[in-house]
């Protein structure tokens, strides 16, 4: 009967625990998640680009549609690549001064610096991908497909010039 | 241990609720703390609802006849493993199973999604939470398994001997965890709905869950289908009963989601399909479980019945109602703006296809519903036979192989004549060279059979070919050998290679399920021991009758020669007819099988002082193959679903010929200057 009770009672402190853990110990998020997104988003655009060449070269797609879907996918994983490479580099500085503790430097950006520098390229470099990923018409936003030149629905011609700045 | 299992039980299902009223909250402020918070509650009610499982496992194995669920499905005799088994032989449990099982792949999806699709989250967790604290409360207030009897018995009730087998440990389970994982597919389909975004990414992440949802749903269908063929006695593997569509229903429309969202990740086309496709298959598998559970029908499955069809059928129909209001508010984002631009091309065979699953399902769903409907009406219970479905849908089935053997020569967009021709000619060669033998060697007789044989033959062709090209293409562009072309053809794109694994094993299963079901020959007499029966030029001689008892069971033992067309022999076989104690009677199938066909006899009726019996023998052609197509299915559907590897260092290089300026080191980040 006291096994129960204290099997009950420790059911109760792991259920509590769980609930509250998010607001005792608030966790900060945002770079982990962006990095675990990015990776996610560029496996994706991976795979897409293996499903790619074997459409190709199996026959089932023309090669100049194949040529420009490809540059395409390649365009997408070099932003995503980029925007991985910036969110790693701005973490290394940010966790290296707990083992640094020997010179403080001045100079050295404070975290809270680091996160918000941080927090503005990865809003940047996802709206990129996003941009990449589910255009949509800026004239009147229909989701457009990248090979595109022109809106299907109203007929706005499409640029492609701020995919070539990433 | 009652007391802790109810405890845990309670605690679920505050847990759950706590997920889906902070999710909501946290969905709307968009604070992380608080949506994180409700995803420990998810957590949480995982961590209970093992805990309460533990304990119904627990007071299994003690024959705690106090617990009434413990006194119904055992007895002190039963082994312990269907003690354990005996967890899901009734209601109570499979409702705990059912919620139990939710509740981890709930914490899967949470765990798998700690840091990414966080937009939709907020989201999966209310849905998942919605549909989890509705079964633990079925499980709680409805029928809890931890119910206790005011008089305890000295013994159980035991477990019913049909469920005595292997197949208790796999059928109910795989077939739970099917349903159940469709629940994952759903909530991102609900999550995206909601927030709007409605492009591929929600399939993409829940392709893996979908894909083993859907194998195991697959296996535990396709063991149930053998299962009953080697248990029942009844000579067969699928009698359409109602039970069996239960779990189909939810299959077809999950197989056609399955194909549908490849076309919108390649096309970005059949937006509407994808999402009403998620909500079908969810809605169906809840509407199975109420089918199943309410007692409404009449089924082999009796042992199945009880009440809690009112809260199932609301719970279906408040599905269906928020799913179609969800789609509708919708509509405008979700339809897209290309348009197929040609009839022939892979994007409208896979609309013909998504048209066929869902005629199927009509078909299913209207022969399961219609005895329901007629009874509600005009108070007569009638039942739809078999060759209602068999009509429908053997037709549908064929139009569908015949897809399947046309739509990978397709290319995506526009197909060129000359492309398809060529692709064509080998499969339709070996299509009509097995037409045309096997006509030969049947002077003409059985030629619906042999079309269909002709068609799988095609089809196949088609499938071989495919892959034979997957492997040429490997070798020639990447330089490897053919055991390793092999495995990265499955390793790299596994979908696109593990498909036609599970369509050549439906095409076997399909295949020799025409040839069983149109040659297959039964002889029904009352023997005598000394006397024979023949069927289709077997000779099956009633040689003797013997007796076994055991302290749970009683049998009549029948043991038959078995002689060939020439009085050649073939063997023997052992049919039994036995008695559990406190128990129904049930038969044990002989059977003797052989890659052209099995033997299988059914002894009942046993009169022992005149030493006669009743003899049921089917001559059943082509069983070994439909099962073996069944493996080949699953086979094809774990290559498909499986994890492999393929971002690991070394794997992918040769693969992405990546642009140069990824090998070049990165300008410093500017915040670190």
């Amino acid at each position: 009967m006291i096994g129960i009770a204290a099997a009950s009672f420790l059911l109760l402190l792991a259920v509590v625990y769980l609930i509250a853990r998010p607001y005792l110990a608030p966790v900060r998020y945002a770079q982990e998640v962006s990095l675990e997104q990015l990776r996610a988003d560029r496996e994706r655009l991976r795979s897409q680009l293996r499903e790619l060449d074997a459409d190709f070269e199996t026959g089932k797609l023309a090669r100049e549609e194949y040529e420009r879907l490809r540059a395409r996918r390649l365009q997408q994983i070099e932003a995503a690549t980029h925007a991985i490479r910036e969110v790693e580099g701005l973490r290394e500085p940010a966790e290296a001064p707990a083992g640094a503790a020997g010179e403080p430097t001045a100079t050295a950006p404070t975290d809270e610096e680091l996160d918000r520098e941080l927090e503005r390229r990865i809003a940047e470099r996802k709206r990129l991908l996003a941009e990449l990923e589910e255009a949509a018409c800026p004239t009147c936003g229909t989701p457009i497909e990248p090979e595109d030149r022109f809106c299907r629905r109203c007929g706005a011609a499409l640029a492609t010039a701020e995919v070539n700045e990433g | 241990m009652v007391l802790l299992g109810n405890f845990a039980l309670l605690l679920a299902l505050i847990a759950a609720g706590y997920a889906v009223v902070v999710g909501l909250v946290g969905a709307r402020s968009g604070r992380e703390e608080t949506i994180r918070s409700a995803e420990g509650g998810m957590k949480a009610a995982a961590l209970a609802l093992s805990v309460a499982a533990l304990a119904l496992v627990v007071l299994l194995l003690r024959k705690d006849f106090r617990v009434e669920y413990v006194a119904q499905y055992t007895s002190r005799d039963l082994s312990t493993f269907y003690t354990v088994g005996a967890f899901w032989a009734g209601q109570a449990g499979s409702l705990l199973l059912w919620a139990w099982s939710l509740s981890l792949v709930g914490a899967g999806v949470l765990f798998t999604n700690r840091a990414r699709n966080r937009d939709l989250m907020p989201w999966v967790t209310v849905t998942i939470g919605v549909v989890l604290a509705f079964f633990t409360a079925l499980v709680t207030l409805y029928s809890n398994p931890f119910r206790t009897l005011p008089v305890p018995p000295a013994d159980g009730q035991g477990l019913n001997p049909l469920l005595q087998n292997y197949g208790q440990w796999v059928h109910p389970i795989a077939l739970y965890l099917g349903f159940v994982g469709f629940t994952v597919p759903f909530a991102f389909a609900v999550a995206a709905l909601v927030t709007g975004r409605l492009g591929d990414r929600w399939i993409r992440s829940v392709r893996r869950w979908t894909l083993w949802a859907w194998v195991l749903l697959t296996a535990g269908i396709l063991f149930g289908a053998r299962w009953a063929y080697v248990e029942l006695g009844w000579g067969g593997y699928w009698a359409w009963d109602p039970v069996e569509n239960a779990s189909l229903l939810p299959w077809l429309i999950g197989t056609a989601y399955l194909h549908s969202v490849v076309v919108q990740e390649k096309r970005g086309m059949l937006r509407v399909w994808n999402v009403a496709l998620a909500i079908g298959a969810f809605t169906l598998s809840i509407f199975g479980t109420f089918l199943t559970r309410s007692g409404i029908i009449s089924s082999v499955h009796a042992f199945a019945e009880s009440s809690i069809g009112v809260p199932l059928i609301a719970f279906t129909v408040a599905t269906i109602v928020l799913g179609t209001g969800l789609i509708v508010w919708r509509l405008p984002e979700l339809r897209s703006p290309n348009r197929i631009v040609a009839v022939v091309s892979r994007e409208s065979s896979f609309v013909l296809t998504n048209l066929l699953f869902v005629a199927m399902t009509l078909v299913v769903l209207w022969g399961t519903i219609y005895p329901i409907i007629t009874e509600a009406i005009r108070g007569v219970e009638l039942s739809v036979g078999q060759p209602f479905f068999n009509t429908l849908m053997a037709p549908l089935a064929v139009v569908t192989v015949a897809l399947v053997g046309v739509c990978p020569l397709l290319a995506w967009r526009r197909v060129s004549g000359r492309h398809l021709r060529r692709n064509l000619t080998v499969p339709v060669a070996v299509g009509a060279g097995v037409f045309v033998v096997l006509t030969v060697l049947n002077r003409g007789r059985h030629l619906l059979i042999i079309g269909v044989l002709a068609l799988g033959a095609l089809v196949l062709a088609t499938l071989t070919s495919e892959i034979a090209r997957g492997l040429q293409v490997r070798r020639h562009h990447h330089g490897e050998s053919w055991p390793r072309a092999l495995v990265n053809l499955f390793a790299f794109t596994p979908r696109r290679y593990g498909g036609p694994v599970i369509h050549a094993g439906v095409v076997i299963m399909l295949a020799a399920i025409a040839v069983n079901v149109g040659l297959k020959v039964e002889r029904q007499a009352q023997l005598a021991v000394g006397e024979s029966l023949s069927v289709a030029g077997t000779r099956v001689t009633f040689s003797d009758l013997t007796f076994e008892q055991t302290p749970s069971k009683f049998a009549l033992i029948g043991h038959f020669q078995v002689t060939g067309r020439d009085g050649e022999p073939l063997g023997t076989i052992r049919a039994e007819q036995a008695e559990y104690t406190g128990q129904q009677r049930v038969t044990e199938v002989g059977m003797r099988s052989t890659l052209a066909a099995d033997l299988y006899v059914v002894m009942s009726d046993v009169d022992p002082s005149k030493r006669v019996a009743t003899v049921l023998v089917f001559r059943e052609p082509a069983v070994f193959w439909i099962w073996t197509g069944m493996v080949v299915i699953v086979l094809g559907g774990v290559l498909a679903a499986w994890p492999w590897r393929t971002d690991r260092p070394g794997r992918t290089g040769p693969e992405l010929e990546l642009p140069s300026s990824f090998e070049e080191p990165f300008e410093e980040p500017e915040v670190a200057r």
